[in-house]
C-alpha cells in the first residue's frame, strides 16, 4: 500500500514538485523499509511458523477467489531485500545527476515495487500472475518514458519477450487450473498435491506445465538471443537500468522458478534442461562479451541470471536467494560508486562489489560459488565439471566487465552519498563472514532443509582455481589475444546474425502472404454474395425502375404468373 | 404499487423527457444540452434505488408490470432482474458519457441529443420487457433511431453504411420475430399464456416442457431462425464488414452509443432466448460455435495489423471482444455466465472511453491516420495517459475491469479444446504487440509538421472519461459488487443447463412440414397476393418515381387485405369486420396523406426521388410529416398497421399457418425498405434538387392541408384500432 501510494502521488499531486515527490518517496520507502526490517527480525527471532492472511475477493457459486498473502522466511528475506534496494536506488536517484527525473518516474517505481512486494507475498497463483504482469507493465512505463529516451527496438524486444513469457505462464496456469483438485490455484494446495504423487496430473501435462513455466521465466528474464532487450537500451540513465534489471530481469524470473519448484522438479527432463540452459547461457554470454566489449553491460546481467538458472537445475535454492542478494547489492555499489566522488573508500567499496561478483576468496561471492560446486560435486561428476566451467566463465565475464568499468571515468559530482555505496559493500562482506561462520544456518532458516554440501576441500580448491583461470583468461584477452582470433569470432557472429535476419524476413513474408490470402478470400466471398449472385435480380429491378409504368406492370404480372405456376407445380408433385 | 410506479417511471421518463425537449426545441443550445444531460441521468436514480432494493430484499421479482393489449400474443409486460438492471445502468452511464461527449458533434446538435434520449428510452424498454414480441417491436424502433444517428452524423459514406445497417437490422429482427412466433404456438402448454416470456421463467418446468411436451420440429425451426437473427446482430466472421464500417464511417460519439445499445443486443438475445428456450441445441452446437468464435478472435487480432487508422483499430478491437463473450457464454462452467456479463459491462465502459478519446484526438488533429498522428500525444500528457490506461485495461491488465473476463475466456476455453486456448493466446499476443507499437509511435514518433500544437482535454471532455475510468478501476478491484447481485439468477440458469445437458434430444422428421404450405389456407388469391407482393418489391424497389412508388405501395396494401380475407375464409376463421374496415380506411388515408404531402413538397414536374434529397434542410416540418407517413407505410411499431399485423399473426399462428406468416413477413420487410430509402434521402442526403421551382410554393398549400388532416385522421384511427 505504501508503494502504491507512491505511485498514486507520483501521477497526481507529485507532478507539482519534483523535490517534494522525491522526499515523499523516500519517506514512504523508509516506512516500508522499517516494516520489512521488523518482519525479518520477528521471523528470525520469534516466529517459526509461516503465517498468512486471506479473504474471499470473489465468490461465484462454490468457486472462491481467495486473495491474501503468505509470509514465510524466504518472502521476509526478499521483502527486506526489495525495501533495501529501493532505499538505495531512491538515494541514487536523488543524486544531482538524476534531478531531471520527473515525478512520474517515482510513481512508476512505486508501482513496480508494489507489484514486486505483492509477488513475493502472493499465496495464489492468480495474484502471482497479476503482480508479475504489473512488474512488466511498470518496466514498460519506465522504458517508454520520454525522459528515458529509449530506442523503439529495445521496447519492442522487451514487449515481445514479455508477451511470449506471459503467454507461456498463462498456458501453465490454464493447465494447473484444470488439473488441480477443485480448480484451486493456491500455492499451499500445489504443495499438498505435489508432496504426494499428484495423481490428477498426467505425465504429459506435468511436462507441458513445467516446460511452460521454465520457458516463461527465461523469456521474462530476457535470456534468449532476440529477447535480450537490455543490450539495446542506452547507458545514459544507469540507475533506471539497475532498477529494471533488479526487479524485472533477476528477481521476477528467479522467484517464479522458486515458487513453482514443486511442479518443475517433478519433471526430470525439464530440470535437466534448466541445468543445460543455465550452462549454455553462461558460456554464450562469456563468448559474447569476449566478442563485443561494448555490450558487456547487457550480457553480464544475462550471465548472472544464467548462473541462477543453472543452480536452480541442481536444486541449490539457498544459493539462488543469496546469490541474487549479492548480485543486486553489488550492482548498486558499482553504479553508486560511478556517481560518487573518487575517495579511496568508494574505490574500496567498488572493488569489494566487483570481486564479490567475480568470486574472489574470501569474499561472499567465492563462498557461494564453492557451495554451488560442492552441491553439484555430490551428485554428478559430469555436471561437476560443467559447474567448474560455469564458475570459470562467470569469473571471466565479470573480470571483462570490471576492466570495462574501471576504464570509464568516475563522476566527481555526487558528494555526500557515501552510505549508498558503503552500506551494501559492508553487507556483502558481512554475508560472506556469516556464511563462513555458519554456512548451514541461512539455508536452514530460508528453506527449513539442507540442500547443499559445503566446505569440502576439493570443491573449494577447484572453485578457486576456476576463478583464477577465468580472471587470467580475461586479463589475457584484454591485453594479449590477437586480432585474428577476435575477427574470426566476429565473422561467425555476423554469419549467425545474417541468418537470423534472413529467417526473420522469411517469417514476415509468410505472415504477409497469409494475411493477403485471407483478405483476397474475404473480398471474393463478399463480391460473390453482394454482386454476382444478386445480378439477375438487379437486372429485373433496374428494368422495373427505369421503364414505363406499363413495363413494370407487365413484369409484375409475368413474374407472378410464373412463380404461381411453379408453386402449383412443386406442390402438386 | 410503488414497485409498479418505479418501473413505470423508468419506462416513461426518458420518453417524456424527449417529448419535453421537443417542445423546447427553440431554446439556447447550451441550455438544451444541460437539460439533456439532466434528463438522461434521471433514470439512474430509480435504477440505483432498484440496486438498493435488490441488495436489501435479495430479489426484484415483485417489480413487474403487465398490461394486456388487444392482441393476445402481445402484451406490455415488463419486469426487472439483475442482468436487466445492470444492463440498464451501464447503458444509461454510457449514454450520459455520450451526451457529455456531444461537444464533438458539429451539426444538428439538438436532434442528436433527442435521439440519444430516445435511444435510452427504447433500450430501457428492451432490457425490461418480458414479452418477446414487445422486445422485437422495441428493436425495430431502436434500429430506426440508429439508422438516423449513423447516417446523419457519419462521414461521407455513412449514408450507405446506415442503409446497409437498416437492412441487416430488419433481417435480424425478422428472424428473431419468426423465432418467437414459432415459439408462440408451443408456449401455451408451459406458460399458460400466449406470449413468449423472457426472464423469470420457472426453469424446471421449462426443462420438462422443452424436452417432452414441445413440438421439437417447430422448436428446431425457431432455433434456426434465432441463429440467423443472431448472425445479423453479432459481427460474425465473413459477415463482419458492415460492423467494421459502422465504426469506420460513423461518428465516434455515435459509435459510443452504438456499442452501448445495438452492440449488446445480440448478446442479450443470445442469453435471454437462446440459453433458455434452446439450451439443448446451444449445448449441442457449443463446440463448433466456440471454434468459430476462436477463429474470429484470431482473425480480428491479426486484422489489426492492416489498420491504417485508429478507427479501424477500434473496430477490430471491439469485433474481437464479441468472440470472447460467446466463448464465455458457452463455456460449460458456472463461472462462464457471470464472467461474460462482467466482461460485457467492462467492454461497454472501455469501448465508450476509447471512442471518446479518439473523438477528442480527431477533433484536435482532424485525422486518425496513424501515420499523421505520429508523436502527437507527447504534447498532451492527460490524453496520452488516459489512452495508455484504456488500452492496457482493454488488453486485460490485472486490477482493471477487463482482466477477469479475458483471463477466464482463456481458462474456460481449455475445456472445449486446447487449440481454442492456443488461438486465444496467439490473438492476445498479436493485439498486445500491435497496441504497444502504435502507442509508442503516438507518444514518441516524429511529429507531423502540418498539425499545429495539440491541446489537452478540457474539463467537459475529461469529465466523462474520468467517470468511466473510475468505474473501470472499481470494477477491476471489486467485481463482487456486480457479480453478487447476478449470481443467484445465473446459477439457476447454469443448474438448468446441467440438467438439460444429459438429455439432449433431437427429433428426426420433416421440419418443413411445420410451415404447412399444403394447408387449405393456400388458396389461389392468397398465393397470388403473396407472390405478387414479393414481385412488386423485386421490380420496384429501385423505383425513383415517387408517385409510382406510392401506387405500388397501394397495390401491396390492397394485396395484404386480400391475403387476410382469403386466408380467413379458407381457414373458416372469424374476422372482426369492423376492424378490417377501419384498417382499410387507415390504409386509404395513409396513401392519400402520403400523396398529398409528396405533392406539397414536389409539385407536378419533380416526381423523382432526387427531388426529395435534403428535404429536411429545406422544409423540416413537411419532412417530419412525410417521415410519419413513411413510417405508417412501413407499418412501424406504434402505428395501426403494426397492430393489424400482430392480429394477423395471432390469427395465423393459432391455425398453425407459419408458412403464411413467414412469407407475408418477408414480403412486408422487403416492402418496408422502399419507404426507408425515402427517409434516408430526406434526412441524410444534403444535396438539393437543383430544378425545384420556387413558384410552386403557392400551389402546395392545399396539398399540405390535406396531408396534415390525413395525419390527424391517422392519429385518431390509431387509437381506435
Amino acid at each position: 500500500m505504501l508503494y502504491l501510494s507512491m505511485f498514486v502521488i507520483g501521477l497526481t499531486v507529485g507532478k507539482g514538485s519534483h523535490k517534494g515527490m522525491a522526499r515523499c518517496s523516500l519517506l514512504l520507502s523508509s516506512i516500508a523499509f522499517v516494516m520489512a526490517a521488523g518482519i525479518l527480525w520477528e521471523r528470525s527471532t520469534v516466529h517459526r511458523d509461516d503465517y498468512s492472511y486471506d479473504f474471499d475477493w470473489l465468490v461465484i457459486g462454490d468457486i472462491f477467489y481467495r486473495i491474501g498473502y503468505e509470509l514465510n522466511n524466504v518472502s521476509s528475506w526478499l521483502l527486506m531485500l526489495i525495501a533495501s534496494l529501493n532505499i538505495l536506488l531512491l538515494l541514487l536517484l536523488h543524486n544531482k545527476q538524476e534531478q531531471q527525473m520527473i515525478a512520474s518516474i517515482y510513481g512508476y517505481i512505486g508501482l513496480l515495487l508494489s507489484a514486486v512486494s505483492g509477488l513475493v507475498l502472493a499465496d495464489h497463483m492468480l495474484t502471482f500472475f497479476t503482480c508479475a504482469i504489473l512488474i512488466s507493465c511498470s518496466v514498460y512505463l519506465l522504458l517508454s518514458h520520454p525522459v528515458y529516451g529509449c530506442v523503439p527496438k529495445a521496447i519492442f524486444r522487451f514487449v515481445t519477450a514479455q508477451l511470449l513469457g506471459f503467454s507461456a505462464f498463462l498456458v501453465a496456469l490454464v493447465g494447473l487450473y484444470w488439473y488441480m483438485p477443485d480448480h484451486s490455484l493456491q500455492f499451499t494446495m500445489l504443495e499438498t498435491v505435489f508432496s504426494s504423487s499428484a495423481p490428477s496430473f498426467t505425465p504429459f501435462m506435468k511436462k507441458i506445465i513445467a516446460g511452460a513455466l521454465v520457458v516463461s521465466a527465461l523469456l521474462i528474464a530476457g535470456i534468449s538471443p532476440y529477447a535480450n532487450w537490455m543490450k539495446h537500451i542506452g547507458t545514459e540513465r544507469p540507475v533506471l537500468r539497475v532498477v529494471m534489471f533488479c526487479f524485472a530481469n533477476a528477481l521476477l524470473p528467479a522467484y517464479l522458478l522458486l515458487r513453482f519448484h514443486m511442479i518443475i522438479t517433478e519433471v526430470d527432463t525439464v530440470v535437466w534442461l534448466c541445468k543445460l540452459a543455465g550452462a549454455i547461457i553462461v558460456v554464450w554470454c562469456t563468448v559474447r562479451m569476449l566478442l563485443d566489449a561494448q555490450q558487456t553491460l547487457s550480457y553480464i546481467g544475462m550471465m548472472m541470471v544464467g548462473i541462477i538458472v543453472f543452480a536452480y537445475g541442481h536444486g541449490a535454492y539457498g544459493y539462488m536467494i543469496v546469490q541474487l542478494t549479492l548480485i543486486l547489492f553489488s550492482l548498486i555499489v558499482i553504479y553508486g560508486a560511478k556517481m560518487q566522488s573518487s575517495s579511496i573508500i568508494v574505490y574500496g567499496a567498488f572493488l569489494v562489489a566487483i570481486l564479490t561478483l567475480i568470486g574472489v576468496p574470501p569474499l561472499s561471492g567465492y563462498w557461494m560459488q564453492q557451495s554451488l560446486v560442492a552441491t553439484i560435486a555430490g551428485t554428478s561428476t559430469g555436471w561437476f565439471i560443467v559447474s567448474l566451467l560455469v564458475v570459470l566463465c562467470s569469473a571471466l565475464g565479470t573480470t571483462i566487465y570490471f576492466t570495462m568499468q574501471w576504464k570509464t571515468q568516475f563522476n566527481q559530482t555526487g558528494k555526500g552519498m557515501l552510505p549508498v555505496v558503503i552500506l551494501p559493500a559492508l553487507l556483502l562482506i558481512a554475508i560472506g563472514l556469516l556464511w563462513l561462520v555458519d554456512y548451514m544456518q541461512l539455508e536452514i532458516w530460508l528453506f527449513e532443509k539442507v540442500t547443499s554440501e559445503s566446505m569440502k576441500l576439493l570443491p573449494m580448491v577447484l572453485t578457486m582455481l576456476s576463478v583464477a583461470v577465468g580472471v587470467i583468461i580475461a586479463w589475457l584477452f584484454s591485453e594479449r589475444i590477437t586480432d585474428a582470433f577476435a575477427s574470426s569470432l566476429e565473422q561467425a557472429d555476423q554469419q549467425l546474425k545474417s541468418q537470423a535476419e534472413r529467417f526473420g524476413r522469411s517469417v514476415m513474408r509468410l505472415g504477409r502472404s497469409i494475411v493477403s490470402l485471407e483478405q483476397m478470400i474475404e473480398r471474393g466471398v463478399v463480391q460473390l454474395l453482394t454482386v454476382w449472385l444478386p445480378y439477375p435480380f438487379r437486372i429485373v429491378s433496374r428494368a422495373g425502375a427505369n421503364g414505363h409504368l406499363l413495363h413494370s406492370v407487365v413484369l409484375v404480372v409475368v413474374f407472378t404468373a410464373v412463380v404461381t405456376a411453379l408453386w402449383y407445380g412443386i406442390r402438386g408433385r | 404499487m410503488l414497485d409498479k410506479m418505479i418501473l413505470l417511471l423508468l419506462l416513461v421518463l426518458p420518453l417524456c423527457s424527449a417529448g419535453l425537449l421537443a417542445l423546447l426545441y427553440r431554446v439556447n443550445l447550451r441550455i438544451f444540452r444541460r437539460l439533456t444531460m439532466a434528463a438522461i441521468s434521471l433514470p439512474l436514480f430509480p435504477l440505483l434505488y432498484l440496486v438498493y432494493q435488490a441488495v436489501q430484499q435479495g430479489s426484484l421479482a415483485n417489480y413487474e408490470l403487465h398490461y394486456d393489449s388487444r392482441v393476445s400474443i402481445f402484451s406490455f409486460s415488463y419486469g426487472v432482474d439483475s442482468v436487466s438492471l445492470w444492463l440498464s445502468i451501464f447503458t444509461s452511464i454510457v449514454l450520459l458519457a455520450a451526451v457529455l461527449s456531444g461537444v464533438y458533434i458539429k451539426k444538428r446538435h439538438k436532434q442528436f441529443y433527442m435521439l440519444a434520449l430516445l435511444v435510452q428510452g427504447v433500450m430501457l424498454h428492451i432490457y425490461l420487457s418480458r414479452d418477446a414480441l414487445l422486445l422485437c417491436a422495441a428493436l425495430l424502433l431502436v434500429s430506426f433511431l440508429f439508422m438516423l444517428l449513423l447516417g446523419i452524423w457519419g462521414k461521407e459514406d455513412a449514408v450507405r453504411t446506415a442503409r446497409r445497417f437498416a437492412y441487416w437490422q430488419l433481417a435480424g429482427i425478422f428472424c428473431v420475430t419468426m423465432s418467437c412466433i414459432f415459439l408462440l404456438g408451443i408456449s401455451s402448454e408451459y406458460l399458460q399464456s400466449s406470449t413468449v416470456i423472457l426472464g423469470e421463467q420457472p426453469l424446471q418446468l421449462l426443462e420438462q416442457y422443452v424436452l417432452e411436451e414441445a413440438n421439437q420440429n417447430q422448436r428446431l425451426l425457431a432455433f434456426v431462425m434465432l441463429l440467423l437473427g443472431l448472425v445479423c446482430f453479432l459481427p460474425v466472421i465473413g459477415l463482419h464488414r458492415l460492423f467494421l464500417d459502422i465504426y469506420r464511417s460513423g461518428h465516434l460519439v455515435v459509435a459510443m452509443i452504438y456499442t452501448a445499445s445495438i452492440g449488446t443486443i445480440g448478446i442479450y438475445l443470445f442469453y435471454r432466448i437462446g440459453l433458455t428456450y434452446f439450451a439443448d441445441f446451444m449445448l449441442l452446437l457449443s463446440k463448433p460455435i466456440m471454434w468459430i468464435a476462436a477463429i474470429q478472435w484470431l482473425f480480428s487480432c491479426i486484422s489489426l495489423w492492416h489498420q491504417k487508422d485508429a478507427r479501424g483499430w477500434l473496430a477490430c478491437l471491439i469485433w474481437g471482444q464479441y468472440s470472447l463473450f460467446v466463448l464465455l457464454m458457452l463455456a460449460d462452467s458456472q463461472l462462464g455466465l457471470p464472467m461474460m456479463w462482467l466482461h460485457l459491462f467492462s467492454f461497454l465502459l472501455l469501448a465508450s472511453l476509447l471512442s471518446g478519446l479518439l473523438a477528442a484526438i480527431e477533433e484536435r488533429t482532424k485525422t486518425l491516420q496513424f501515420k499523421e498522428l505520429r508523436g502527437q500525444l507527447k504534447q498532451v500528457p492527460f490524453v496520452s495517459g488516459l489512452l495508455v490506461m484504456v488500452v492496457i485495461a482493454w488488453l486485460g491488465l490485472p486490477g482493471l475491469s477487463h482482466f477477469l473476463g479475458s483471463y477466464h475466456a482463456l481458462l474456460l476455453s481449455f475445456q472445449a479444446s486446447r487449440w481454442i486456448t492456443v488461438c486465444l493466446v496467439l490473438g492476445m499476443i498479436s493485439s498486445v504487440a500491435f497496441a504497444v507499437r502504435k502507442l509508442f509511435y503516438l507518444q514518441q514518433g516524429q511529429t507531423e509538421a502540418r498539425i499545429n500544437k495539440v491541446t489537452d482535454l478540457r474539463f467537459i471532455e475529461a469529465f466523462p472519461a474520468i467517470i468511466l475510468l473510475t468505474l473501470v478501476i472499481v470494477m477491476g478491484m471489486y467485481p463482487v459488487i456486480i457479480v453478487d447481485l447476478m449470481e443467484f439468477e445465473l446459477h439457476q440458469l447454469y443448474a438448468y443447463w446441467q440438467q438439460i445437458e444429459t438429455k439432449i434430444f433431437i427429433e428426426s422428421g420433416h421440419y418443413i412440414d411445420v410451415l404447412r404450405f399444403d394447408s387449405s389456407a393456400w388458396q389461389l388469391p392468397v398465393i397470388v397476393s403473396v407472390v405478387m407482393s414479393l414481385v412488386i418489391w423485386l421490380v420496384n424497389h429501385k423505383q425513383t418515381n415517387v408517385f409510382r412508388m406510392l401506387l405500388w405501395q397501394t397495390v401491396y396494401h390492397a394485396l395484404t387485405l386480400v391475403v387476410v380475407l382469403s386466408s380467413a375464409d379458407a381457414l373458416s376463421a372469424e374476422l372482426n369486420g369492423q376492424r378490417i374496415v377501419l384498417i382499410a380506411i387507415w390504409y386509404a388515408i395513409m396513401i392519400i396523406g402520403s400523396y398529398s404531402m409528396l405533392k406539397a413538397v414536389l409539385g407536378h414536374s419533380h416526381a423523382t426521388l432526387a427531388a426529395l434529397h435534403g428535404l429536411y434542410y429545406r422544409q423540416p416540418r413537411h419532412a417530419l410529416v412525410l417521415l410519419l407517413f413513411m413510417l405508417a407505410l412501413m407499418s412501424a411499431p406504434l402505428t395501426a398497421g403494426f397492430s393489424f399485423q400482430l392480429s394477423m399473426i395471432e390469427l395465423w399462428s393459432s391455425q398453425g399457418q407459419y408458412g403464411l406468416i413467414l412469407l407475408w413477413l418477408v414480403a412486408h420487410a422487403l416492402m418496408a425498405t422502399i419507404p426507408l430509402e425515402y427517409i434516408i434521402q430526406m434526412y441524410m442526403n444534403k444535396e438539393q434538387c437543383s430544378g425545384l421551382m420556387q413558384d410552386q410554393q403557392a400551389k402546395q398549400k392545399g396539398y399540405s392541408l390535406l396531408g396534415y388532416c390525413s395525419l390527424l385522421a391517422l392519429l385518431v384511427l390509431a387509437f381506435w384500432i
